[in-house]
């Protein structure tokens, strides 16, 4: 185990030795997410929100089948990720590292 | 009387004195830079102590004093100008800033601008966005008004500008040198507002068509007139007070001399003159000893720079670059790399030598400078290979430490596993090799044969080198000047009293009397101009020579030439004289049948080159006599192969006319004279040296092949793909190719497996193998494929994107076998079916789209199937520029194919091939040692194309990125079935899509061998999808969507997979502008002409933010290095349109902590052409935002275009009014355009478009606030998206800290109490 970040991903996570493999933690708040070999985002909470609250143009665009699913960090609130799909899609898995 | 010439450099500052008895006196003296006038008094008084006479006395019998001054570059370089402002015409504010797409790659080498994350526009800019004001008022491409001046306006911006400080104003208006009289009445108001403000008119700087680069010049003028006024006034005033009476001189950089007065009205002129006075020299030179053709080369510590005399004149060139600004002004041409004395010499990871572009600069220099320096340089080689003297360095003022160097050769001899004087002996061939390729680029890129110059060599280290570089471009002769202090000197003194004036009025083909009279009458005013200019001067008009040029290209093309016209009165014999005179000079540049006189010509403008003649300056004979050597020293070369004893001369003893056989050394106070084996050096009467060369010798390689050849070989090989592309984009006609760069061009190996391919579009890398492997398929399984022989396709499933792209192929024999394949691919602008432009919108399949042709042969043998191209040609409604383009294709493939055919006779075919191996295995080595340096584990990623040409549907796209080890896995399994439309990609596409984000991501400093990647990739893609389709999906759109696709899926899985590595994280970027907004307009153009044309404004989208940086604003598409938009002078000029605004557009980037860069939005009209224009629009993200933010950022806005029906546009702007924004515009009714549409423009109807951004990176509220100010001030976002997404709470316009973060803590809690679990929500949907 070590408690000085392995390598970081992005400006989200950090990854550490967790003594039986690796984990993403919150780069903010070193919140665990969980072992590396599973998207960090399965560990977050979601908020499911309008196209039009990352930009007022997307009103011209397909407000009614889309959606803006925004992913943070239940320790800290920050955002670690943001994709926006047609409603009931399933969810992108982004990151898996070995 | 004395005649002085002082040149101030950066380090010294040089001064020459010609007394009356021709012997040049010289001084050097440190420059001064807190005051530069300082040092020129120094060097005065210097020059005065050797003539023996006190300052006062010397000066008041000077007659002329010739001054180069730096004080226009330094300023700029450290941006130490005047506080300048620029108004400019409402609506193009945003203009200066957004660079054309283009700046972001201005005055990067090739080498350097494929490194994409590292790009940027000139930073910071010379004119923020907060100083630069708008005013209502246009002016239209025949000069005619179409919004008055709001001369109110003008007066309330003066009064904000003097509020805000501002010393000088850049007044640039469109079109303004059409009709001045907008731009000279708000200069009059603004000087009624602040007589002290120095303010200039882009119509007086540079009354020229294109108002990015009449503005920049402008800028220029006015950032720099103050300072420079500053300056020349004081050092007048020092002079004056010292004795000197006369008129102070200022070398300019367009070749002559002008009154101090005329470097203050227009301070562009004498910038960046420094290095034009070593090229001046060279035709003072050349005229003394009777050469009228020179190759100037300078070669100093840092760069080596080269210049061209021809007729006795020196080359000029009219858009130089500095400092990222590409402005007009006539400027004497220097083109420079990083190449000299100082070159760092270095061991790459494969194990090859390379050398430069970093250099030890002067501290702490080379190794043997003592200074501390342990880097090998070029310096250090010369010194291990006995070439230098190390107590004789500068004239004895320095001495060599020779163990220093030595210790530094060794380390890269020990990396290399070579010798000692093999590595010395290889760094000096690297770097003679890379100043031969900047001289060919420099010369037979201009259509000279450098064979027919003699090599000029001057700077500390060129009579070093000078030899060598010669003998690679197999000039046959080479002078060394006496004293290239006095040389450079000597050359600014005698050049003539110099005024260029400019005019533009586009004129066309037919061209009769009425014509010449209007030339006629235009030169006439240019040289009363002139001649009144030089009456103020005391010099009589029989004392000036007037030399008339029209710079004429042809309609379709933008390459101009410079031909002369006579005096007097011009008749339609001289205007057939011109004609005839342009299109014998076009085919002699750009080679035979490159010009297409069908296309008939176009006079762009005229420019007046008036010069005083000067007395001619005499030298005194130089003395000396037949002497012996003064010593030997062992020194190495590579024809003998060891040292050998050399005889060394001290040059300045040497009589004229003595012949001294190499190999030998002349030593000289400040550089030394190499004269290799089998060369003869010569002393002429004014003491320049003569070195003859022997004829050209190969060096054939067989056998295992060096590090060394191999790096010699390889930028030959990268620099004739430079060569070959530059050359296609030349002769091309269309926008598409000479402004935006849609093609490619590749050199591949004999399994037609890529080398090396351009720095344009490059998705279109892989696509040219695929195109060689379908030739080889189709005549090769049948032995039928000739030497002589070209190929052509536009096949989707052989190689072209979609069959727009045009490929055309060659074979290149070597003793009847093939040994490698030249091809291009090239964007033609119609290529027939049923929509103009070739975008199939509506069409359900190939069948229904446009003809497509598999790989026909072209040449057979040689002779040209003119059949094959005249079915090609009759399908299209372009066929004048499809027939152009197809020339330029040629040529390209003709420039190739003799280059490499010189390259084998040089270095045998064993060197060549092994050579493209080697580049390939290179290629291989870095780009696996750089993805096992990366974590293992998958990225995903997915997106949306929206409309497939009929239906609004959402298309999707998913893509897997595994890497494990050296290997990377591409697996688009789950994407979409292929379309009914004409969205769809075929193999050539997927592969494409695939490198145009793996190149410029992880392959930045190699050559794009995609040969050499094929062995790390794995591609899965299931026949019959979207970017994988098969016979007969639909695929005119498969360049701008099918590609798209897959590249903005690979581009964000690579940016994440980057940034989970700490060594690589710099690399990572998040998607740049994902799809186009192309609009083509098609019909009839307001010349009554038919026309399908795409509007290239689409170019400007954002780019992708960065792991540390904010994406660049308008940075263009990620595909595409060198895009750019055109001017609007230059489509309002070709197409019937009026574009009422062009600007940033708020909000159209992801925003994050570092945001995407924001997209343009434009409004234009149908103008000037009652007739209909057909308005295609072929776009994707008009439903669905695109490029995806990445780690916690959001992705950037939609794109669209909206249609405002029978508008009051026009009646706004008669009015006095410029609308900026939709809402300010009243319209019968509004039509939202579908993501694929084709509709029509009416008189009065405006087309609204916006272009999205790029995605950003990283939790929006991790972004400095003060950034996000910035954004508001700037208009980048609004006040929402700062307090919404920013969290950012501003007071008077600066940031509230400690409310901002209580807002931004309160948006953390808001967040947290909006969500639940991801697990909850995979409950419902599942993971992909």
């Amino acid at each position: 185990m070590s408690e000085t970040p392995l390598h970081a991903v992005g400006y989200a996570f950090n990854v550490f030795d967790a003594g039986d493999g690796r984990e993403f933690r919150c780069a903010r708040c070193e919140y665990t997410f969980g072992p590396t070999t599973t998207d960090p985002k399965l560990g977050a909470v979601v908020a499911e929100r309008s196209i039009t609250e990352s930009s007022e143009l997307n009103r011209h665009g397909a407000v009614d089948d889309l959606v803006l699913r925004e992913f943070y960090c239940p320790g800290c609130g920050a955002m670690v990720a943001a994709n926006i799909q047609q409603n009931g899609d399933p969810v992108l898995r982004e990151i898996e590292l070995d | 009387m004395y005649r002085l010439g002082v040149d101030v450099g950066g380090t010294f500052t040089d001064c020459v004195c010609l007394p009356p008895d021709g012997v040049p006196i010289t001084a050097k003296v440190p420059t001064t830079p807190g005051d530069p006038s300082d040092g020129v008094m120094n060097g005065v008084e210097a020059l005065a102590a050797k003539v023996g006479l006190p300052v006062e006395d010397f000066l008041a019998r000077t007659e002329r004093f010739v001054h180069g001054t730096t004080v226009g570059t330094n300023a700029l370089v450290e941006r130490r100008g005047a506080k300048t402002a620029i108004l400019t015409s409402r609506g193009h504010e945003d203009n200066f800033i957004v660079g054309k797409v283009f700046q972001k790659r201005v005055g990067v080498s090739e080498r350097e601008m494929v490194h994409m994350s590292r790009l940027e526009f000139a930073d910071p800019p010379l004119v923020p966005r907060e100083l630069i004001w708008g005013v209502a008022e246009r002016v239209d491409y025949k000069g005619a008004v179409v919004c008055p001046l709001d001369e109110d306006g003008v007066r309330r911006a003066g009064e904000e500008m003097v509020a805000a400080g501002i010393e000088a104003v850049a007044v640039g208006f469109l079109w303004s040198f059409m009709r001045p009289e907008h731009e000279r009445r708000a200069a009059e108001i603004l000087r009624e507002v602040d007589p002290n403000l120095f303010v200039a008119c882009s119509a007086e700087i540079a009354p020229v068509l294109g108002e990015y680069e009449r503005l920049t010049t402008t800028v220029l003028s006015a950032y720099l007139g103050p300072p420079i006024d500053t300056y020349l006034n004081r050092l007048e005033n020092r002079l004056s007070d010292r004795g000197f009476k006369h008129t102070l001189l200022v070398m300019q950089a367009s070749g002559g001399l002008g009154p101090a007065s005329e470097a203050r009205e227009n301070a562009v002129r004498a910038l960046d003159s420094g290095p034009v006075g070593g090229v001046l020299g060279a035709v003072f030179l050349g005229a003394l000893t009777d050469r009228q053709r020179l190759i100037c080369t300078d070669v100093g510590g840092t760069t080596f720079d080269v210049g061209i005399v021809d007729g006795g004149r020196p080359l000029v060139e009219t858009t130089p670059v500095v400092d990222k600004y590409q402005f007009h002004a006539t400027k004497v041409q220097i083109t420079s790399i990083g190449s000299g004395g100082g070159s760092v010499a270095w061991v790459d990871e494969t194990g090859v030598l390379k050398v430069g572009p970093r250099s030890a600069g002067a501290d702490p220099g080379p190794a043997c400078y003592g200074r501390g320096g342990t880097e090998a340089t070029v310096t250090d080689a010369d010194l291990v290979l006995g070439y230098m003297d190390p107590k004789n360095f500068l004239g004895g003022g320095m001495e060599l430490d020779v163990a220093a160097a030595e210790k530094a050769i060794d380390r890269i001899a020990d990396q290399l596993g070579i010798g000692r004087l093999e590595a010395a002996d290889g760094i000096r061939r690297i770097l003679d090799s890379q100043m031969a390729d900047l001289v060919r680029r420099t010369t037979i890129g201009r259509g000279y044969d450098p064979r027919d110059f003699t090599l000029l060599v001057y700077g500390g280290m060129g009579p070093t080198h000078g030899a060598r570089y010669a003998a690679d471009l197999g000039v046959a002769e080479v002078v060394v000047p006496a004293d290239a202090t006095a040389f450079s000197a000597l050359g600014m003194l005698a050049a003539p009293l110099l005024r260029v004036f400019e005019a533009s009025a586009p004129m066309r083909s037919p061209l009769g009397q009425d014509e010449a009279d209007r030339i006629t009458s235009i030169f006439e005013d240019l040289e009363s101009r002139a001649l009144e200019g030089f009456a103020n001067d005391g010099i009589a008009a029989s004392d000036v020579d007037l030399r008339r040029i029209v710079q004429l290209r042809f309609q379709m093309q933008v390459h101009e030439e410079d031909i002369e016209v006579p005096a007097g009165k011009l008749g339609t014999a001289d205007l057939e004289k011109l004609e005839a005179d342009f299109i014998a000079a076009y085919a002699a540049r750009y080679g035979e049948g490159s010009a297409y006189a069908e296309a008939g010509l176009e006079l762009v403008s005229y420019r007046l080159e008036a010069s005083a003649r000067t007395e001619r300056i005499e030298l005194a004979p130089s003395g000396g006599e037949a002497i012996e050597p003064s010593s030997t020293r062992k020194a190495w070369f590579p024809e003998s192969g060891d040292f050998v004893e050399t005889a060394i001369y001290r040059a300045d003893k040497i009589g004229p006319g003595q012949k001294i056989e190499g190999p030998a050394i002349l030593e000289r106070m400040g550089d030394t004279v190499v004269v290799p084996p089998g060369t003869t050096a010569t002393v002429d009467g004014i003491g320049n040296i003569h070195l003859d060369l022997p004829a050209k010798a190969d060096e054939v390689v067989t056998g295992e092949l060096d590090p060394i050849t191999y790096e010699v070989v390889k930028n030959r090989i990268w620099a004739i793909n430079d060569e070959q592309a530059m050359t296609a984009a030349k002769i091309s006609g269309t926008p598409l190719i000479y402004e935006s760069f849609d093609f490619n061009a590749g050199i591949l190996d004999a399994k037609g497996k890529g080398v090396c391919a351009g720095v344009y579009v490059t998705y279109h890398t892989t696509g040219l193998d695929l195109a060689v492997e379908g030739v080889m398929k189709t005549f090769g399984d049948r032995d039928d494929i000739h030497e002589g022989d070209v190929f052509v396709t536009n096949d989707p499933w052989v190689g072209a994107i979609h069959p727009s792209d045009v490929v055309v192929i060659s074979p290149v024999h070597h003793d009847g076998e093939i040994v490698a394949w030249t091809a291009i691919v090239m964007h033609d602008p119609d290529v027939g079916g049923p929509v103009p432009g070739s975008f199939a919108v509506g069409a359900t399949d190939i069948f229904s789209e446009c003809p497509v042709f598999p790989p026909l042969r072209l040449m057979r043998k040689g002779v040209y199937c003119q059949e094959v191209e005249d079915t090609y040609l009759r399908n299209s409604r372009t066929p004048a520029l499809n027939a152009l383009n197809m020339r330029a294709r040629l040529a390209c493939q003709s420039v190739a194919k003799a280059r490499l055919g010189e390259l084998i006779e040089r270095y045998g075919i064993e060197a060549v091939t092994g050579t493209f191996d080697r580049i390939q295995n290179e290629v291989e080595t870095v780009i696996s040692n750089r993805l096992e340096e990366i974590p293992d584990g998958t990225w995903r990623e997915h997106c949306y194309l929206d409309h497939d040409g009929n239906d609004p549907i959402l298309y999707e796209g998913h893509l897997a990125v595994t890497k494990k080890g050296r290997k990377i896995t591409f697996d688009f399994t789950g994407t979409s079935p292929q379309a009914p439309g004409m969205i769809n990609g075929t193999q050539s596409a997927l592969r494409g899509g695939i490198m145009a984000a793996f190149l410029p991501m992880l392959c930045y400093d190699v050559p794009w061998a995609t040969g050499g990647l094929e062995p790390l990739m794995e591609i899965i893609a299931e026949p019959g999808t979207l970017n994988n389709a098969t016979h007969p999906a639909g695929l005119t759109g498969g360049s701008v969507f099918g590609e798209a696709i897959t590249e903005n899926l690979v581009s964000s899985c690579l940016g994440k997979m980057l940034a989970s590595s700490d060594r690589h994280r710099d690399e990572s970027m998040a998607t740049w502008y994902p799809y186009s907004n192309v609009q083509v307009v098609a019909g009839l153009d307001q010349f009554g002409r038919e026309m399908a044309a795409v509007l290239l404004d689409c170019a400007a989208g954002g780019a992708g933010a960065k792991s540390f940086r904010d994406g660049i604003d308008c940075g263009g598409w990620l595909e595409s290095v060198s895009i750019a938009a055109p001017n609007v002078e230059s489509n309002e000029r070709h197409y019937p349109v009026l574009e009422v605004y062009r600007r940033r557009r708020a909000d159209t980037s992801g925003h994050g902590k570092y945001r995407g860069g924001v997209g343009m939005e434009i409004m234009l009209i149908p103008h000037d052409n009652p007739m209909p224009i057909t308005d295609i629009v072929i776009a994707s993200s008009i439903s669905q935002p695109e490029a995806p933010g990445i780690f916690g950022a959001l992705p950037a806005s939609v794109q669209g275009n909206l249609v405002h029906r029978s508008s009051d546009v026009p009646a706004q702007l008669e009015a006095g009014r410029i609308p900026l924004d939709p809402s300010e515009v009243m319209s019968e009714s509004i039509d939202a355009l579908e993501a694929k549409d084709n509709t029509q423009l009416n008189t009065g109807d405006a087309h609204f478009a916006w272009y999205s951004g790029g995605g950003g990176y990283g939790d929006p509220l991790e972004r400095d606030p003060e950034l996000v100010v910035r954004d508001l001030l700037e208009g980048l976002c609004t006040p929402d998206v700062v307090s919404g997404i920013y969290g950012v709470v501003v007071e008077d316009g600066r940031v509230d800290t400690d409310a901002t973060q209580a807002a931004r803590e309160g948006i953390r809690a808001r967040r947290l109490g909006d969500a639940r679990p991801v697990k909850d929500l995979v409950a419902e949907v599942g993971t992909t």
